[in-house]
């Protein structure tokens, strides 16, 4: 049997459909949870309304990414196992490396349908499984004391608690930043488009930024990022 | 009512929330471990496949050494500031610097809101949940349409343009970060850039995921500096 067929079952595509549900419930309990607490606050419906719209908004282009990542693993896994690992707690960037690292422990010369067996998939599925379970583990046993010392932390000196938390933000942004080095070095070409997108996104980003703080085009806030990031990748569409 | 009674008010709601997140996040998250590893056990039953255990150790020894403390690392530096229900929910749906992360920033940024507030932990978790649903419904909308949306989404246009996501939105956020405080973001941009320009480039390349709590530390130490000679 053709293992494109068992890695495309209807079985495989059922047990897809059960992790959507799963995550489609999920969210939709924590919208509503947060949805109340909020309201319970006094936090102005308009307000979360508008961050949920936003949060629509902005996802919709790295979503379109995150599907052509599955597109790009289906070659090796079939659709359903990326779908559903992609869907739960998984990264494109992660699952890619460990199932090509499971691939490889496993014999196979490349991470292709038509180099696997049954056995090698199960395989790749519980290493990329298991690899990836130290979040979550975390949170259950540990998230709740730790979010508390951040917040005594935070109480104790309000300054220096929002300086610690900015400061986070800013070592994982940075760290990013300097992503486009490493490519230039790899690959001239895919590293200078991808500064160049990095430079045309944080000056749109600028231009939309002056527009609704100066010229009060307040219609623009909650879409600056969406716009930013559009306008950067089709600089790399023209020139890639 | 006084002030000290509203504030006993605000302290015992506030409290009740979390305490409710925390556990509510807790079950939810075992539920999705459990619907985890049931994918790769559903599979060897109905397949009757018994797994290759040389492959599973190897691959757990190259990948889990480096995957199972970049993990808790990532759990570390980014629940604060995505506070209790949002992390519960995006290390359950993934996909968090490149999607959860930038997301949630991006809705506090809108609301003019601080991390660390009870009022940004319910509008981080607002946006976490409809960023989850938007993409879960796209992954399924893709997943039906695949056979036609695929030459679309690798056409020699568009590929480029889809390969450029995350410098876009890096760039982006890094105008946001950097022209608010950039005193913060000169000691970590110096040391990414010569650490990468410095560094064999296959070490950088596989090192580069899991720098961020290094270059987050080196960023609360110049901060620190920075705080104490009064200068940010």
């Amino acid at each position: 049997m053709d293992f494109s067929s068992i890695a495309n079952s209807t079985f495989m595509y059922l047990l897809g459909a059960v992790v959507a549900l799963f995550i489609t419930i999920l969210s939709i309990f924590f919208m509503l949870r947060a949805w109340r607490a909020g309201v319970r606050k006094g936090i102005d419906p308009a307000l979360m309304k508008r961050v949920i719209r936003s949060s629509v908004v902005f996802t919709i282009v790295p979503s379109v990414a995150i599907l052509l990542g599955l597109i790009t693993m289906a070659g090796g896994l079939g659709v359903p196992l990326p779908w559903m690992r992609l869907s739960v707690i998984g990264s494109v960037q992660y699952e890619l490396i460990a199932a090509d690292s499971a691939a490889r422990a496993a014999g196979l010369p490349e991470l292709l349908l038509r180099h696997m067996t049954p056995e090698v998939f199960a395989s790749i599925a519980i290493v990329m499984t298991v690899c990836i379970l130290a979040g979550p583990i975390f949170n259950i046993f540990f998230l709740k004391g730790y979010l508390g010392r951040v917040q005594n932390m935070q109480q104790k000196d309000n300054t220096w608690g929002k300086l610690v938390v900015a400061s986070m933000f800013m070592g994982m942004i940075c760290t990013f930043l300097g992503n486009p080095i490493i490519t230039i070095r790899q690959d001239p070409g895919a590293g200078w488009i991808a500064m160049l997108v990095m430079a045309t996104a944080a000056a749109v980003y600028a231009v939309c930024d002056y527009l609704v703080q100066k010229r009060k085009q307040k219609w623009l806030d909650g879409f600056t990022l969406p716009i930013s990031m559009i306008i950067g990748m089709t600089v790399a569409g023209f020139i890639g | 009512m006084t002030d000290s009674s509203i504030n006993t008010a605000k302290t015992q709601l506030r409290g009740a929330y979390s305490e409710s997140i925390h556990f509510v996040g807790r079950i939810w998250t075992g539920l999705a471990i459990l619907i985890l590893i049931t994918i790769p056990a559903a599979f060897c039953i109905y397949y009757q496949v018994i797994p290759d255990g040389g492959a599973i150790a190897q691959g757990l020894l190259s990948v889990a050494v480096i995957y199972l403390p970049i993990g808790a690392i990532e759990a570390i530096t980014f629940g604060p500031i995505l506070g209790g229900g949002a992390s519960y929910l995006a290390f359950i749906t993934g996909n968090l610097t490149n999607l959860k992360i930038p997301c949630a920033i991006n809705a506090l940024e809108q609301a003019h809101v601080e991390s660390g507030s009870e009022e940004a932990d319910i509008l981080s978790t607002l946006s976490v949940a409809a960023s989850s649903l938007t993409t879960n419904i796209i992954i399924i909308l893709g997943v039906l349409l695949l056979i036609p949306l695929t030459p679309i989404l690798q056409s020699p246009v568009l590929a480029p343009a889809f390969a450029n996501v995350i410098p876009a939105l890096f760039g982006a956020l890094g105008y946001m970060f950097i022209s608010r405080n950039w005193k913060l973001a000169v000691l970590p941009l110096i040391f990414i850039i010569v650490l990468f320009i410095l560094l064999p480039v296959s070490i950088a390349s596989s090192i580069s995921g899991g720098l961020i709590p290094v270059t987050v530390l080196i960023t609360i130490a110049g901060a620190r500096f920075l705080y104490k000679k009064k200068l940010v």
